[in-house]
């Protein structure tokens, strides 16, 4: 027993923070990806992240789609759909004050949000059945086996989005664009579309997470907003330019979460808070920023 | 084939309020090599700028290789065939050597230098392929901006005080590689205030000052005039 | 001439006339059909966007954290009021009190960041007080707290009736408004104007600015304790909504609708989105009898969709909002 609280508990409970962890990093991957070229503060990112969710119910509810092809499916489309978002709206507010971004994201959320509550109601719906069910066995704790392939199928997210900022051709592009916009434009590139797709990957990012939370948690229309305050804590936290602080803070907050749920469970949400406002107090820049 | 590389008409350009180019008229023949001379804000950085129509506010006709660029953005201009070396530089320091010489897409119609070609010509970039831009001596620097314009196969050169701040063997290279480009017939624009290194190297030099080209004269009469020097160039 | 102004009313109009019509209007509420709840609710809400717009339109200090000061003095006010039965006058002032203390301690360490961690801190700070309120027992947590009795104004005046409500609300609307005025046009608020449109210039004036930023926060959070001690007792109700970050949110898109710089353009923004709010169902209806395009009446129905879609639609259209001041290039006022 360690302070009151078995072994097993506290397994648990760092377990399921984990995998909070994971999905704060992989949604404010996303978010940074957004900011760090578009200078956008995209307040409808957990509403993606709900798109996704959702998507991923109504495929089973409605078309008989099982769980794994939504993987792919279901980022595609709420991708598709912001881009249009993007291209139509978005791009409007380049090179403006900040509040117009986060205004303009903000009202997409409840557009969508109000919408989504008109048709579907506010509480949530249940998936049904994890895809991947059992339970696996790791000595000193039994783990369901589908939150054993949330942890790999996170994690391979985060490695793969990462992944595709910093190491590949693309990536490169976005990577400049980002750093000196106007230069790159003078070589000949239309880094019109480098914003285009770097919106695609973050939202498709959020959706994909929003895809594999589906099965444990209810999908409703107010689903993302817990989420994406924290993922923009992260984001602030972490610093705004590093990729890598992002992932290093979402986990660290959804492990320090797991912890505060063991010991003091009534402040697991506002522990967030605390530790976003002595960061941000304390160092201007961030844990990791730029 | 257009022979004229690029053609100014009445040119003119703000920041603003302040007006930065005033009716600028130029003629550069393809193969050419020119000097655009003159103090820090004379304007030349602006003409380039304008040329790439990367100004907040501009006027007049632009031409490049005999194409109205009146309506188009600054990534369409540049595929014309043009290669930007800004005054500062602008290797992207986040990205490594490879990747800076990677990014940049076909310019014009003619290849580029091959990679390979270009560690050839610039042997101290090869060693330092891999290694991020921001840790790059100004030096390097300057070879790495150089190299990515010659990879996309670039035929109009701007190339905004490219000497400056390097030490002589440095711009020895530069000289190298201007002298390559003429050789290939390119067409190059030098703004330079290091008159030494230019003048060598060019067919003409035009002298600029408060935004508008005054003199313009044949590489062959420099010596002959060097009142110019004087007023266009030293403080 | 660029002739197309993002905002439709201008000049002279906005600094006189509006003002004078709304207040025109309404004080002759009961005569074109307003009900005086509604009435109260805006007025409440007009007071907020009016302190809001001090730290927002002088400061251009964008806070996510202005529910924390609503919600605690409706919530203190309305547990005095409800316990000892306080005048009026009193529960007012000691909404303003408490938003001017709790103003004072989260300003001071809220400016010390500007732009967008300025509004993540606030938005933290907005949540750790939301927390606490969830959490003590005399809020009455999820449920509310209802019943809170209308005691006399200065021991005199009964404000029983609704109306009577309604009208002492105006008259603190109005002082408000008069009172945002002041502080704008005096030698502090020229100051602060001057550290806004150009702070490097301000500070070698020998300004401190942090100081005078500090004074505009501790003013907005006052007015907004106001408006919330205000709500307490004319409403009769607190719940946890009035202490939420969303609440902060709609309060700085009445400043941006009604448009930054113009002193009635909280009022105006504000009026404007709670009748949004509230009267959703008039649309929604208009709609319905339309047999094909219930889909559209269900959406509507929603005053979520709707805000959100004035958002979208102010933030593209209307950037500068409904009386704002043009920006220019360097962000100075442009006017024509």
């Amino acid at each position: 027993m360690i302070f009151g609280v078995t072994f097993q508990a506290l397994a648990a409970q760092l377990t399921v923070g984990l995998i909070n962890g994971l999905m704060y990093a992989a949604l404010s991957l996303g978010l940074s990806i957004i900011f760090g070229l578009l200078h956008v503060i995209n307040f409808a990112h957990g509403t993606f992240f709900m798109l996704g969710g959702l998507a991923t119910w109504a495929g089973l509810r409605y078309f008989g789609l099982s769980f794994w092809p939504m993987l792919l499916i279901a980022p595609l489309l709420v991708g598709l759909l912001g881009v249009l978002i993007e291209r139509v709206f978005i791009r409007r507010v380049y090179g403006k004050d900040y509040l117009y971004g986060l205004m303009l994201t903000l009202g997409f959320t409840l557009v969508i949000e109000g919408a989504v509550r008109a048709f579907f109601g506010v509480s949530g719906n249940a998936y049904g059945a994890p895809p991947v069910r059992g339970v696996v066995d790791l000595g000193f704790m039994i783990l369901p086996a589908y939150r054993a392939w949330m942890i790999l199928l996170l994690g391979a997210l985060i490695v793969g989005a990462w992944a595709i900022v910093e190491r590949t051709r693309i990536g490169s592009y976005l990577r400049a664009a980002k750093e000196d916009r106007a230069t790159l434009e003078a070589l000949g590139v239309d880094t019109r579309w480098l914003f285009s797709g770097a919106f695609l990957l973050g939202v498709a990012l959020a959706a994909a997470v929003g895809v594999i939370a589906t099965p444990v948690i209810q999908i409703g229309a107010l689903t993302g907003e817990s989420f994406l305050i924290i993922a923009f804590a992260t984001v602030v936290i972490g610093g705004m330019g590093s990729l890598s602080g992002t992932i290093i803070v979402g986990i660290g907050l959804g492990l320090i979460q797991g912890l505060t749920k063991t010991f003091y469970p009534p402040a697991a949400e506002v522990v967030v808070y605390v530790v976003m406002m002595l960061v941000l107090l304390l160092l201007p820049r961030g844990l990791f920023g730029e | 084939m257009s022979e004229t590389a690029l053609e100014l008409g009445d040119v003119s350009a703000w920041y603003g309020r302040s007006q930065a180019l005033h009716d600028v008229n130029l003629t550069v023949r393809r193969g050419e090599v020119i000097t655009i001379a003159g103090r820090n804000g004379s304007g030349r950085t602006t003409l380039f700028k304008t040329v790439l129509r990367m100004m907040p506010r501009q006027a007049g006709r632009v031409s490049v290789f005999g194409v109205d660029v009146h309506a188009m953005r600054t990534p369409q201009v540049a595929k014309l065939g043009i290669g930007y070396c800004p005054e500062e530089r602008a290797i992207f320091k986040t990205l490594t050597c490879d990747e800076n010489l990677a990014l940049v897409p076909k310019l014009g119609d003619r290849p580029g230098f091959s990679v390979d070609e270009l560690y050839e010509i610039f042997p101290n970039l090869h060693a330092r392929r891999r290694a991020k831009g921001g840790t790059l001596s100004g030096g390097e620097q300057q070879m790495l901006a150089l190299a990515r314009i010659l990879r996309a196969g670039a035929e109009l050169f701007l190339l905004d005080e490219i000497s400056e701040g390097l030490a002589p063997i440095i711009v020895e290279k530069l000289r190298e590689v201007v002298s390559l480009l003429r050789e290939r017939r390119a067409t190059v624009l030098l703004a330079e205030q290091n008159f030494e290194f230019a003048k060598e190297l060019s067919d003409r030099l035009c002298f600029m000052d408060h935004g508008q080209i005054v003199e313009s004269i044949p590489a062959s009469e420099i010596d002959s005039r060097p009142d110019l020097v004087q007023r266009f160039l030293t403080l | 001439m660029s002739n197309t102004p993002s905002t439709p009313v201008r000049g002279y109009q906005a600094d006189v006339i509006v003002p004078a019509l709304v207040f025109a209007a309404l004080l002759l509420g009961p005569a074109w059909g307003l009900y005086p709840v509604l009435g109260t609710t805006l007025l409440c809400m007009s007071i907020f966007a009016i302190g809001y717009h001090l730290l927002l339109g002088y400061a251009n200090l964008a806070s996510l954290g202005h529910a924390a000061f609503y919600g605690v003095a409706a919530y203190a006010s309305g547990y005095l009021t409800k316990a000892y039965v306080i005048d009026a006058s009193l529960a007012l002032l000691l909404g303003l009190v408490i938003g001017g203390l709790l103003g004072a301690v989260m300003g001071y360490m809220a400016i010390r960041r500007k732009g967008i961690y300025f509004t993540m801190i606030t938005l933290a700070m907005a949540q750790i007080v939301y927390f606490l309120c969830v959490q003590t027992p005399l809020t009455g947590g999820e449920d509310g707290m209802h019943g809170i009795p209308r005691p006399k104004f200065l021991g005199v005046v009964d404000l029983a009736s609704d109306w009577a409500v309604y009208y002492l609300c105006l008259g603190v609307t109005l002082v408000a408004y008069l009172l945002s005025r002041r502080i704008v046009n005096s030698p502090f608020g020229q100051v602060v104007q001057a550290i806004r449109d150009n702070d490097d210039k301000a500070r070698a004036l020998g300004y401190r600015a942090e100081s005078y930023i500090l004074i505009l926060f501790i003013l907005s959070s006052a007015f907004s304790g106001l408006a919330g001690a205000l709500k307490a007792v004319g409403l009769g109700h607190v719940t946890l909504s009035d202490a939420h970050w969303l609440l902060g949110g709609m309060v700085l898109l009445m400043v941006l609708v009604g448009g930054k710089g113009k002193l009635a353009g909280p009022l105006v923004g504000a009026i404007f989105i709670t009748v949004i709010e509230n009267r959703v169902g008039w649309v929604s209806n208009l709609i319905g009898d339309i047999g094909a395009l219930e889909w559209l009446a269900k959406l509507t129905n929603s005053s979520t969709f709707l805000i959100g879609l004035v958002f979208i639609v102010f933030v593209l259209v209307f950037p500068d909002g409904l009386l704002g001041v043009k920006r220019g290039r360097n962000g100075k006022a442009v006017e024509s």
